[in-house]
Formats: structure tokens, sequence, C-alpha cells
């Protein structure tokens, strides 16, 4: 069975301004590593053979962060053309030939590689046409995402394309799949993905495997978001790295992850779960606190407050700033007493945000700001809640 | 289900062949654990050790550990049909006691292949249709085939699913294996082969593993593998080897973090399977006149299976007007003082064997009432001491906390309630057709409260987990319903948790209620109650209460909840199948994130066989 991960999908607008030039979402960082290390890991670990990577021509950041993050064999493959789901399977056809299955994943998903093992291996002992891997759908998502239902045994009766409505037993396509070889004659006749698995669906068996544990797909700014909550949720201690330095008057309180060479001057507050990165800086006096991850060489000034935010790589934030409920670009640069709102209107809610605990019996969503890749926030602004700054 | 395990090794290994498949055994025992057995091969002589029991206790009895040989192969059993016995576990052997074989599924067509060989003078000791097999081995074998040559014929007539694995006296290295639609995995281990219908029963031994595609057979020695499709042609295995990543601990269950939110999940499947089994058996129809005839109708059952016991309770008097007297087990005394002959018990038990149901039954029948069981284990203590078993299919339980057994409990209840109806001759025959009809979607509404409710479930746990006290409340018929999600988050999330009649709040309880406070309302689909449910809602929201509503889809009440749970549009009959899935995923999850297993909740056994 081969292996196949999709890394040349466009991203929504607005999270597209965080993605770097000649670049691709899927090298976003989450907790140190790009998304697409994720799926690539989870692939090779229930299937251990080559991982073909599928990226689109001209971002080529793609092969070399892929290459540069995991040690198991590559294979990358250019998508000249075509931004489908579709076209991107069949620009691997010539490799996915002589083969009865492959194992797909989409390039930006996080899930827990158990997810991927238990596909492969439903697959393996029940034997039947297609394995799709299934997740549970919040209701308000329901028109985010493709759905299938399902019957008693865990077979697919019907797919749903992204948007339909049903009253049926319905799960969310969880962009992980054991694929017949032959279902790119489907697709080269025309037909998308779901409809694809919607036709072996009705000529034969399509089992759905239900995961209900980690299960991010990338498409908003939120989703990052939700990717270091669900991540760092999993995380139970204080893990130091013997090369990072934290000054004798800094609070670490876990559970917090503190990379190789970070440095947390005096005075300063980390108040897990948090991911400080490598090589990143805590000035004195600053509380991180929260579901925090702080990229790579990423700097936090003196005095700032930062809390539910992902922070992309160098990213230089300077003193006094408050960031709270955001994402910020790799190479941004936040002047010094930049302010974040992040209590939104109650009829405002970005895309998949999830709704905290935020005091007894109270839900709330908030979201800050989203700040662009190599944006330059001017010191003392205030952004709204909710709203991009390019 | 069963569970089976077959293992080739060389005498100088670490472990024995018996001491293997005694612990792969007891690794598959989730599999099925009402009977077992093994059958060993030691310089041409073959040994077969079974009984009914479970496997530690049979290891007490027989030694199962103990055999010793080249080649040794044991079962787990599962009765679905035919009562667990000491006959009837496996292994089965032929008429020479010379092969003898192990079998996980059905054999469909085990009539006709036993009748003709029973014309051939073949002599069947069990009443299984596994033990067909060996003799239809033997006939080949007989007629001058190889062993495997014998065993690939023999595999060759059987229709039905199986994973079957054949030892040979004859034939003291090898292990023969066919698998079709049940699963079977191979492991390759250090100078010994192993093959068994789960990895977890491997584990120990190798990461090595082929997993067996539908059609395979083949045998396996110590040293070697050899595969072939039937009618097609040898396979190389080694295209086939793959390493297991998996814990042993996750291995067993079937990839879910729990065994509990497995069991959740297979809830739409266990109904189904109770549904179907309930229809093949006249028993159902035996006991409605049983109760029919009754002088008085009592029910009794421990915890979760007190709460079905209640659900049954209230509908017979709702669609039958007969008063059916609920208690709980451990209080029959109070009871069975009262009973006179034409009395019946109902006793409700998913394993057969709690002690306080089994006591209170005995109390009953000294008394001279009839007793009906109600359990999820065939041929276990109340059903045989009953006059009358009853059945639910929904396979082995491994999570302390009861989810799929309750759910299939309710559902043969609930058709027990409307075949009284019925024989009392107290439901018109439309309204008898519609609730029939209702009970039979149970598998559909099952499925579909589950999947509407996974994401809403994580998100109120988060709610849950930082709260010390919680109520559930509902009226009628929800009652029970009410109770059940009320004991789920005690057992296993170790929230307090009350559930009482709604009406009851100005009593007393109301007075606990402050801003926060959570109250999980379990509204049934009916007008009358609906109407009533709206003024409780509204005096716990007036003092704060956070309110999480589990009600239908078509309710009128959904803008009054903080959280509305939405549960299929159905009968009133089926609240307990709409309305209990939820509730299991909303204990499911506030225990994990509080950071408990919620398969071993502190202070709790599965089956209390204590008083």
């Amino acid at each position: 069975m081969l292996n196949l991960v999709l890394a040349a999908g466009k991203p929504s607008p607005d999270l597209g301004v965080l993605v770097p030039p000649r670049s691709n979402k899927v090298v976003l960082r989450v907790l140190g590593k790009p998304i697409i290390y994720y799926p690539v890991r989870g692939v090779y670990n229930a299937n251990k053979s080559t991982v073909h990577v599928v990226y689109r021509a001209g971002e080529d950041a793609v092969p070399r962060e892929v290459s540069a993050t995991v040690d198991y064999p590559l294979e990358f493959i250019e998508q000249e053309a075509g931004e489908s789901v579709r076209e991107a399977i069949l620009s691997a056809k010539s490799r996915l030939e002589g083969d009865d299955y492959f194992l797909l994943s989409f390039g930006d998903l996080i899930v827990d590689p158990e997810a991927y093992l238990k596909l492969v291996d439903t697959h393996l002992e029940e034997n039947p046409d297609a394995t799709i891997l299934v997740a549970p759908i919040e209701p308000h998502n329901v028109e985010n995402y493709g759905l299938v239902s399902v019957d008693e045994n865990w077979l697919v009766r019907r797919v749903l394309a992204s948007g339909g409505r049903t009253a049926e037993a319905v799960y969310t396509m969880a962009g992980v799949y054991v694929l017949p070889t032959r279902i790119l004659d489907y697709l080269e006749k025309g037909l998308n993905l779901p409809e694809a698995i919607e036709a072996l669906a009705r000529s034969g068996r399509v089992k759905a495997v239900l995961w209900t544990g980690t299960w991010v797909d990338v498409g908003y700014p939120a989703d990052l978001l939700e990717a270091v909550y669900q991540l760092l949720s999993k995380v139970r201690d204080v893990e130091i790295s013997g090369k990072a330095v934290v000054e004798k008057t800094a609070v670490v309180e876990g559970p917090v992850i503190v990379e190789e060479g970070a440095y947390i001057d005096h005075y300063a507050v980390v108040k897990g779960p948090a991911y400080i990165g490598r090589e990143s800086f805590i000035g004195a006096h600053s509380f991180v606190r929260d579901y925090v991850d702080l990229g790579e060489r990423s700097r936090v000034g003196a005095f700032s407050e930062v809390k539910y935010s992902s922070i992309q790589p160098y990213c230089l934030m300077d003193s006094k700033a408050t960031i709270l409920n955001s994402v910020l670009g790799g190479e941004s640069v936040i002047g010094i007493g930049v302010t974040t709102l992040n209590v939104l209107p109650s009829e405002e809610a970005p895309p998949r945000l999830r709704e905290h605990v935020v005091r007894r019996g109270v839900f709330e969503r908030k979201m800050g700001a989203v700040i662009a890749y190599g944006a330059r926030v001017p010191p003392y602004t205030v952004l709204s809640p909710g709203g991009v700054y390019k | 289900m069963c569970g089976i395990i077959g293992v080739c090794s060389g005498p100088e290994k670490k472990f024995s062949t018996g001491e293997i498949v005694y612990k792969g055994l007891l690794r598959l025992e989730y599999r099925g654990y009402d009977s077992a057995g093994v059958a060993s091969v030691e310089e041409g002589t073959l040994r077969v050790l079974k009984g009914k029991g479970k496997i530690a206790e049979l290891e007490k009895k027989l030694g199962l550990s103990k055999v010793k040989g080249s080649v040794v192969i044991g079962h787990t059993r599962w009765a679905t049909h035919g009562a667990p016995s000491d006959v009837n576990a496996h292994p089965h052997t032929d008429c020479t006691g010379r092969i003898a074989i192990v079998h996980n599924g059905i054999i469909e067509n085990y009539r006709e292949l036993k009748e003709e060989l029973v014309r051939k003078g073949h002599v069947f000791k069990s009443e299984t249709d596994t033990e067909v097999v060996a003799h239809l081995i033997e006939e080949f074998y007989r007629s001058g085939d190889k062993p495997y040559e014998a065993f690939k014929k023999a595999i060759s007539m059987i229709k039905g699913s199986f994973a079957i694995l054949a030892v040979f006296a004859d034939a003291p290295s090898m292990i023969f294996f066919a698998k079709k639609d049940s699963p079977l995995v191979i492991g390759l281990g250090d100078g010994m082969n192993l093959v068994a219908s789960d990895i977890p029963a491997l584990l120990e031994y190798t990461r090595r593993v082929i997993t067996l595609r539908d059609g395979w057979v083949g045998f396996i020695t110590k040293d070697n593998v050899f595969i072939e499709e039937l009618g097609k042609g040898p396979v190389n295995p080694a295209d086939y080897v793959r390493v297991v990543e998996w814990s042993l601990e996750s291995a067993s269950k079937g990839g879910y973090q729990h065994f509990m939110l497995k069991e959740i999940h297979e809830q739409p499947r266990a109904l189904l399977d109770t549904l179907y089994g309930l229809r093949s058996d006249p028993a159902l129809k035996e006991a409605a006149e049983i109760l029919a005839e009754a002088r008085r109708i009592f029910i009794t059952a421990a915890g979760t299976s007190y709460h079905a016991g209640l659900h049954f309770a209230l509908t017979v008097a709702r669609i039958t007007g007969v008063l059916v007297t609920p208690f709980i087990a451990s209080e029959y005394e109070s009871y069975s003082r009262v009973v006179r002959e034409g009395d019946v018990l109902i006793a409700v038990s998913q394993s057969g064997e709690t002690m306080d149901t089994l006591k209170a039954a005995r109390a009953f029948k000294e008394r001279g009432a009839r007793l009906i069981a109600v359990s999820n284990i065939i041929d276990s203590a109340i059903p045989r001491e009953s006059d009358l078993p009853l059945y639910t299919r929904a396979g082995p339980e491994i999570g302390v906390a009861a989810t799929k057994t309750f759910t299939t409990q309710t559902l043969l209840l609930s058709l027990l309630a409307v075949e009284l109806a019925a024989t009392r001759g107290d439901l018109l025959k439309s309204e008898y057709e519609e609730y029939v009809g209702e009970l039979a979607k149970s598998s559909e509404y099952a499925s579909k409260s589950l999947a509407w409710n996974e994401g809403v479930a994580k998100k109120v746990s988060e709610m849950l987990r930082l709260k010390h006290s919680i109520y559930y409340l509902s009226r009628g018929i929800g009652l029970p319903t009410a109770m059940e999600g009320a004991l789920k988050i005690k057992e296993i999330a170790y929230l307090h948790a009350e559930a009482y009649p709604a009406g009851e709040s100005k009593h007393g309880p109301i007075a606990l209620v402050e801003e926060g406070f959570p109250v999980v309302f379990v509204v049934p689909r009916d007008q009358y109650y609906e109407k009533l449910i709206l003024g409780n809602i509204q005096e716990m929201k007036a003092r704060g209460a956070w309110v999480v509503g589990v009600a239908p889809e078509d309710t009128s009440l959904r803008d009054l909840f903080d959280v509305f749970i939405k549960v299929p549009a159905s009968s009133w009959i089926t609240t307990p199948i709409t309305h209990t899935p939820p509730l299991q995923l909303l204990a499911y999850y506030t225990s994990t994130l509080k950071g408990y297993d919620p398969d071993k909740p502190r202070n709790l056994a599965k089956t209390v066989t204590v008083e």
C-alpha cells in the first residue's frame, strides 16, 4: 500500500495572510513542527513505506520543510495544474498504479497517530472496498465539512458534499482514507473525491472508522488555535530542555515544554499549558499563560502578556504588548504597547472558533487578531477582535 | 463473537506452548468468556481440555497452561446459540479424536452437512455448528487426502463466516487455518509462529503480523508460513508482513481509547442483534403469556438494570393499565413476604450472576412465584434458575459502567410490554404495529443520537468538569433515563448527581440551586410531559441554573436550554434508546477530561456477586 499526502491545497483568505511566499499553509507551525509533519508521521507509522507528498509547483518550501523535519523515505510530486483534491490525487497517478490500495491523508490535518493505525488495521482486518476516517462534528460546524451517514455496522450509506444538511446519523469525513487504486477511474471521469467514495459505497462496502481523539483540519486561523489547544491539553508535565535558560526569579508552572536555547528572563511567569519554542525569548516581567505556542526564535518583549495564541517563528514582539486569542504570522513585528482586543460582538463568530468556559456557567467565543506574515504593527495600535492585520 | 489462538513452537522457548495459548486466551477474553478450551498435539497424541466457565477458573480446574506440545490451539467462547457447556466448548474433535478444531463465526450450512455426515456414520457430540467441520475434515482425510488437502476441501464446502484453526495428531508440527468474514492474524515470532483472532493475543511475543484476507487458507509451522487464496494459488506472506505499533492495551479496544467508548458506539449494532434475536425467539411471546396470566407482576434488578426495570413498569402501566411493582433487588425482603402462587417476578441482570437479584429471585420462587429472567449471558445463574430466560444480544461488555446492555435491556423489556398489552387485548392492531415499528427503529435512533451529540457532549463536559453537583430531572417515562444518566456520571466521573421527578424540586431539592448549578432535563417526546417540564425548567432558570436539555429534535422547549442535546423525534416508548446515548457520552467525556479511567471506576466491579 502506497502512502500519499496532499499538500497543495489553497488556504482560506484569512489563513492565507499567514503563509510566507512560495510556501503553503501546511508549513505553518504548531508546537514547533510544520502542520504537515503530523500527517506524514501518521501515515508512515501506520504503513511503513515511502511517503509521497504532492505539492504545488513553486511552493518549494514544502519539500524543504518536510525533508528537514522527518527522516522517513519521501518522494515529492509536483502538481502543476488544478486546485482540487481530485487533481492532486491524479497528479500522483503514475505512482499509484500497480498497487491495489493507497493510504491518503490531507496534509493540513492534525490527528493522533493512533487514528491512522486504527484506520489501516480496520481496513486490513475487514477488507472492505475502501476505509475512511470519520470524526464527530459539532452542530454549528455541520455546514463546513463533507459528511457521511453510516449504518449500524459503520458502513457508509451516503456521502454528502460540504454544506449539506441532513437528519441522518452523520460524521465528518476526516481527510484520511484507504482507497482502492480503481478510484482513479472515477476521478478521471470527473467525479470529485466525495462523489467517488459514494460511488464505491453504492457498488460495494466502504467502512467508516470513527476517531474521537484529536482531529483538527487547519483551514482557518481559529483552527491553529484549536490545534494548539488540543495538543497542549495532552501535555501533563514541565519539560525544560537542559539547553534552555530560565532565570532564577522566573516562574515556569506546568504543563509547559521549553525547548533548547529558549531564554526566560527574570520575573517572567509562564503558566501552562504552553509551548516555548527553540531559541525563543521571553522578556522580564512578562506573563505567558494558557495555551500559548511560541514559535522558534520568537520574542516576547518585557512586560507583555500573551494568552491562548499561536505565534509563528521569528515574530518580534516589543515590550508591553497584550496579545490575546491571536495568531501572529512569522517574521511579523509587533510594536511596543500593541493591544489585541478579544471579546467578539455577540453576533460575530469566526468559522470553527471554539467556545471556552470562561467562568462558572458561561461559554464564550473570544478571538483577537490575525496578523499577517511579515506585517509590522505600529506601536500602541489597538486591534479590534476578530480582525486581520496585513 | 469468540477468540481463537494457536501456536507452533519448539521446546527450547522461554514460554511453553500451553502458557502462550493460556495467556493469549486471557487477552482475548473481551471477545467472550463463557467457556474455553485448548487442544495440543504431543508425540502423535491429541489432547483436549475444555469446559464451561471463565478462563482463570478453567485454569485452576483443568490446568490449561500446563498442556505441552509442539502445537496448541485454544478458544474462548461467547455463546449466542446453544448454551455454554463442557460439551459445546471448543475445541471440537472428529470421531477418531485425532483432529481438533476451533472456530469463530457461523457455519450457515451446517445442518445439511451434518445430515450427510451422520448418514455416513459420523457421531456428533455437541450441538454446535462448529463440530461439523472436524467431521468433514475427517471424511476427506479418511478417504486418503493428506491433512492440508483434507482441510482445504472441507473449507471449500462450508458457507458462512469463519476463522478456523485445525490440528491433526498425524501432523504434529502444523496448525491449519482458514478465514472468511471473521478476523484472523498471523504473528511471526522468534522460532515460533502464532495465529489468533486478534492482535492482543500476539503482542507479547511479536509485533510482526500478517492480517489474513477473506478466502485465504494455509498453515503455520514454527519456522514457516504457507498461505494461499482458495482457488487462486499461493500468496507470498512476505508481501503482507507489517509491524504493529499499537500498545497491548489499545489493541484490544479496537482503537478506541476506552472499552466504554467502544461499547457506547456498539449500541446500534447491539440493538439490531437484540431485535433480530427476539424476533426469532418464541420466548418473548411465551413470556407475555405468562405475564398476562399473572396475579401480580414484580420486576427486580440492581443499578442500571433497575432503571431498565423501572422503564418496563412505567411502560406497562401506560399501555395496559396493569400495575407492575418494581423494586431494588437488595430490598427483596420487603416484597417477598407478600408473594403468592400466581405471581410473576422478572429478574433483570446483565451478567445473570448479580447476587442481590439472584437472592430476590430465589426468595420469590420459594413462595411459588414464576420467574422470568432477562440477561445478556446465556445460561448464567439467574436464567438457569428461571422458568423462562430472555436474552439481550449486546455481546460482551467489558467497561464496568453498563452502556449497551442498558439500551438493549430497555428494548427487550419494551417489546415485552407491548407483547403483554397485545396478549391482553389492550392495544389496537394499529397501536401495536406503531409501537413495534418504533422499537424496530431503535438501532437507527441510537445511531443518530450518537452521531448528533458527540461534539456537544464534549463541549458540555468542559463545563461539567468544573462542577461538584448536578441534577438529572424528568417526568413520567423519562425518569428511568434521567436516573441512568445520573448513575453514569456518578460511577465514572465521580460527580455527585441526583435524579428525581422534576415535580419534586419545589418540595426540597431546589434549595440547592444557585447561579450556574447544572441541571439536565430529560424531555420525552410527549406533549403532556413537555408542558409539565416547561414549568420545571422555568423554575430552575429563575434561580440561575445552567440548563442542558436532552429533548426530541422537534421540541418546543429548545430556546429555554443553555445547551440543547438533540435526539431523534420518535415515540415516547423509545425514550431510553434515544436519550441515553448522549448521557453516556456526557459521563464518558467528563470522566476523561477529569483524567479518570472510565473503564475502571474506583470501588466498583462489573459483576456484583456479593450481597
